[in-house]
């Protein structure tokens, strides 16, 4: 409750100064709307950058080079959320949607990445948020399969 | 077991080779299999994502920023957010989409729009103000570009499906090659397996032949005549089959395992058959195996001690060595052996004891003989009238033939008996032919036949051999063909020729007539002994039917051979090849010159009544000889034994004793040396053998006992005339030597000679016709040139068969030039050689001189030189 009312006053704030400085509200804009069955959470920056971070590098076939992604862990997510199953729903600004199964939220799993190389990403580019797989740790995480779920631009996720 | 050596190392090699190319093909499979599986597993970990959905959302994000363009354009605040979103994902896509690898075809157009999008940057981030009133120019600008997101994603098409498409052309190679790669391995192992059921079928059959073989050799062995043992290194038994179980009456069961050496050898030899079996044990050496065959004892199960036949062969087996032996028995054998030994034997005691008949009867025959010659030429001198004479003449030619007869025989045996003597010595052919021819012209003359020598093919040149043998065979087969040709033509031949085999050469005599001939069936039989084909003919001509086969043993002992060839009716031709050794050159003969001979000349001296003791134990022969030597004009004392000869001779001194030496009682070598060595006044008296039978050896010891001299009977007149003669020289010149060599001493000083014509005028005026003046005159210088060369040389003979050839030789010359008196002088000096009487061929000799001398002078007169 408290989220929904917050992001509702976030979302009159960016209606009102949002265009204004776009990047400095970013923080306080609602960034992420986790849909359970009754509930949906909204997240800004700043909720995501309170909870526990992870961190790690690795290569990714859309980049060039080594790339340090810092984010919240799915499974840190779903921890916090409290939800240990159904499926995940995960959807982008563009409405890409794909489904992540529950089974992917392990620790040193994927992460909602909201920094590469320490800096936030711009909705041009990926961002703000992007579910990043550590792909260099596993082999596994280097399928089309997992590429797929590596979703980016997301603002949204559902779990059923 | 010998092809599988032989083909052993290169199977072994072929399958080394398979087993590498196994090795290699499983290693490249392998190798590729490991490829295929890592591009298979790199296509499972995706390296990119799906390039086609990358390039196509840009189409769908420029459509969807379009719309919301469009939205924007009339000009609500939420257009412009939504617008600004839409703007910012289109970015993001174009921004990836340039990420994306192999974008090369969409790479042009990505460039262009991103360009395009980035100059609308400031005015997107720029006020919502702005941002409104570019929105028409970025409507149009984005007009300009509306075809370009389809043109990327289609580019995007070509580039996935060219991706994909090399992909799966690369797979396709790897498992190309590996499925190659596993055919070959396949094909190899199918061939392997090939080659191996092969080799398999091969050792089937192998060793079923093996098998086949093994059970036939045991069928061999077992059905073998011989006995087989077979035993193993330390004399065990290990088979012992059929014939072995008969021989030795010992079954297989029992003999098994059981040691050879108790078992089989008799008890004398086994220490032997031990030894050798150690031996082999600790040297590997056998004595016995693989040395062919070998004559051992052996006994078998009742202790019967045979002789056997054995031969072992070694085979190496798995432990260690076999003997395998066959044994014969050869009881029977050894008996047969000894039965054809023993008829051997008997045959040869009955040939020997045939022999010594003939000898002896020989001997007997001539003893009487020598009675009845002997008297018969005391009848000869006695006055006889004409009728009477002819009887006498006609008994004389009887006892003659004969005796030849005897001597025939006794030739014979002594040839059998090893007793001849071969005397090699240097002659020449056309000398010694010539010679013959000479001998036999008397003969041949007395039957009308005509002699020819022809030496048209001869090359005379000295040869080394036994100039008497070959006297003897032309005598033998002249005679022989002189005797069957009755007033025919008698060629005789000599020559010389290469011999193909050895190094040498060979003298091939011919002696051809025009007579009867043989037939052929007779020709193989003729050089037997005692052969006379006809018989009706052989009355007329006498013989013993010996000559050829004195031929046939002379011609061998030269290491000749004869052969004989004849169409009946056309005559006969013997042809005989003599090895031969040809000297270089004449050797001079250094002993006796002429003036030696002169010294030892004995002069013709007047008969001197010399005091004679004979010794005889034959009266009738004693009377003969007695009237013989009082009609020489001898005084003769009789003796009619050993004993009444040395009671003789201790009392009364002899000039000379003539002694018989077989008598009864003492004979006369035993009275010789009672004489000699008596204190008689007969101590150096000369005794004479006076025998009927004298071989060689016998004639050593009349010598070594120390007789003078040596008469054979039956004495003749002449030759005993002359013998004392020699005696009565020394009485007159006592420093005058007896001659020291015994011989066979017929005499005959005063030769026949003498009564012939210096030439023979008839023959003469037929030269002269035939060769004319000049011819003749010059034919006769040779002669003489001749004559005068080579005189000296036979008067120097060393040897009687080499004064025998030389006057042969000269008698030959003599004879066709008419010099009758040479002639008959040189053919009594060689006959004289041929029957072995050297004092008279001496003798003879010394009558050459003037003989030549005389001929000489009316030859130079006749032909005016």
């Amino acid at each position: 409750m408290i989220f929904q009312s917050l992001s509702r006053i976030t979302n009159v704030a960016a209606l009102t100064v949002g265009l204004a400085s776009a990047v400095a509200a970013q923080d306080e804009e609602v960034v992420l709307q986790v849909t359970l069955a009754e509930e949906t959470h909204s997240f800004t920056l700043s909720d995501l950058k309170s909870m526990p971070v992870s961190r790690f590098e690795t290569t990714t076939i859309w980049t060039d080079g080594t790339q340090e992604f810092e984010g919240v862990s799915l499974e840190q997510l779903f921890e916090t959320l409290s939800i240990d199953e159904g499926t995940i729903t995960a959807t982008a600004i563009n409405d890409y949607a794909v489904e992540i199964p529950m089974t992917d939220a392990v620790e040193d799993g994927p992460i909602i990445a909201y920094h590469t190389n320490g800096e936030e990403m711009s909705r041009r580019d990926k961002g703000p948020l992007w579910v990043v797989y550590p792909y260099d740790s596993d082999i596994a995480y280097q399928t089309e399969l997992v590429y797929s779920r590596s979703i980016w631009q997301l603002d949204r996720i559902s779990v059923e | 077991m010998k092809d599988a050596a032989q083909f052993g190392p290169a199977r072994a090699r072929s399958r080394q080779v398979l087993m590498l190319a196994l090795v290699v093909g499983m290693s490249i499979a392998a190798y590729l299999a490991y490829n295929v599986w890592d591009r298979i597993r790199a296509l499972d970990s995706a390296q990119q994502d799906h390039a086609e959905w990358v390039f196509t959302q840009i189409e769908i994000e420029f459509l969807k920023t379009d719309r919301a363009l469009t939205q924007a354009q009339s000009a609500t605040p939420e257009a412009l957010v939504e617008f600004r979103k839409r703007f910012d994902i289109f970015y993001s896509r174009v921004l990836l989409a340039e990420r994306v690898r192999n974008n090369a075809e969409a790479k042009p157009q990505i460039r262009e729009l991103r360009v395009l999008l980035d100059s609308f940057l400031p005015v997107i981030d720029g006020t919502d103000a702005q941002l409104a009133a570019a929105l028409d120019d970025i409507d149009t600008m984005l007009r300009t570009v509306e075809d370009l997101p389809r043109e990327i994603a289609l580019a995007s098409i070509a580039i996935a499906n060219e991706m994909s498409q090399n992909e799966r052309h690369e797979i396709v190679r790897l498992i190309e090659v590996m499925a190659a790669i596993v055919l070959i391995v396949t094909l190899a192992l199918v061939g392997a397996v090939y080659r191996l059921s092969r080799q398999a079928s091969r050792l089937n059959r192998t060793s079923q032949m093996v098998e086949e073989n093994h059970l036939r050799l045991a069928k061999t062995l077992q059905a073998s005549l011989d006995a087989i043992v077979v035993i193993n290194e330390r004399g065990e038994i290990e088979d012992f089959n059929g014939s072995a179980e008969e021989i030795f009456g010992i079954t297989h069961e029992a003999a098994k395992g059981r040691n050879y050496v108790s078992l089989l050898i008799p008890p004398a030899d086994r220490t032997a058959h031990h030894k050798r079996l150690m031996k082999f044990r600790e040297t590997g050496e056998t004595e016995v195996a693989d040395k062919g065959r070998r004559e051992f004892e052996m006994i078998d199960q009742n202790g019967r001690i045979f002789p056997v036949e054995m031969s072992v062969s070694q085979s190496p087996s798995a432990e260690g060595s076999l003997f395998i032996a066959y044994i014969r028995d050869i009881t029977e054998k050894r008996q047969r052996e000894a039965e054809i030994i023993t008829a051997r034997d008997e045959a040869l005691d009955a040939y020997q004891e045939k022999s010594r008949f003939f000898a002896m009867m020989s001997h007997e025959m001539r003893t009487p003989l020598n009675g009845v010659i002997s008297a018969l030429q005391l009848l000869q001198d006695d006055r006889l009238d004409n009728e009477q004479k002819r009887y006498v003449d006609a008994a004389m030619t009887s006892g003659e033939i004969l005796l030849s007869h005897i001597n025939d025989v006794l030739a014979i045996e002594r040839s059998e008996a090893g007793t001849y003597e071969q005397v090699q010595q240097t002659c020449g052919m056309t000398v010694l032919m010539a010679g013959i021819i000479n001998t036999m012209e008397p003969l041949a003359e007395a039957g009308g036949t005509r002699l020819h020598l022809d030496l048209t093919r001869l090359e005379d040149k000295p040869i080394v051999t036994d100039p008497r043998a070959i006297q003897q065979i032309l005598v033998n087969l002249l005679s022989n063909a002189i005797k069957f040709n009755p007033g025919g033509d008698v060629t005789l031949r000599g020559w010389f020729a290469e011999t193909s085999a050895k190094a040498g050469e060979e003298f091939h005599l011919q002696v051809e007539d025009d007579g009867s001939g043989i037939p052929a069936e007779d020709i193989d039989r003729i050089f037997e002994d005692f052969v006379s084909l006809d018989s009706r003919y052989e009355r007329r001509t006498g013989g013993t039917g010996l000559g050829l086969g004195i031929v046939r043993r002379l011609v061998k002992r030269l290491g000749g051979e004869i052969k004989c060839e004849s169409i009946l009716g056309q005559g006969a031709c013997f042809t005989i090849r003599l090895p031969v050794e040809v000297v270089d050159a004449v050797p001079a003969d250094p002993s006796d010159n002429i003036s030696d001979l002169h010294e030892k000349r004995i002069e013709q001296a007047p008969a001197v009544r010399l005091n004679l003791l004979l010794v005889d134990d034959n009266e009738i022969n004693r009377d003969l000889i007695k009237a013989m030597l009082e009609r020489i004009g001898h005084a003769v004392t009789l003796a009619s034994g050993g004993r009444e000869a040395i009671a003789l001779a201790e009392s009364a001194a002899f000039d000379t004793i003539l002694m018989d030496i077989s008598m009864p009682d003492v004979n006369g070598v035993q009275a010789t040396k009672a004489i000699l060595s008596g204190d008689g006044p007969n101590q150096t008296t000369p005794i004479i053998a006076v025998t009927a039978h004298a071989l060689p050896k016998e004639r050593a010891e009349f010598a070594t006992v120390g007789m003078s001299g040596f008469l054979q009977k039956p004495l003749d007149m002449k030759v005993l005339r002359a013998r004392l003669q020699e005696i009565a020289v020394r009485e007159v010149m006592p420093d005058q030597p007896l001659p020291v060599r015994l011989t066979n001493a017929q005499t005959l000083v005063q030769g026949k000679f003498a009564k012939r014509p210096l030439l023979d005028e008839r023959q003469m005026a037929d030269l002269f016709d035939l060769l004319g003046d000049e011819k003749l005159r010059e034919r006769v210088q040779k002669l003489i040139d001749q004559v005068a060369d080579d005189l000296p040389n036979l008067m120097a003979a060393a040897s009687l068969p080499d004064l025998q050839a030389r006057a042969h030789g000269m008698a030959g010359m003599c004879g066709m030039l008419g010099a009758d008196r040479l002639h008959g002088l040189l053919k009594e000096i060689e006959t004289a050689c041929k029957t072995d009487k050297h004092e008279g061929a001496r003798g003879l000799c010394e009558a050459l001189p003037g003989t030549w001398c005389a001929t000489q002078t009316a030859m130079k007169a006749q032909v005016g030189l």
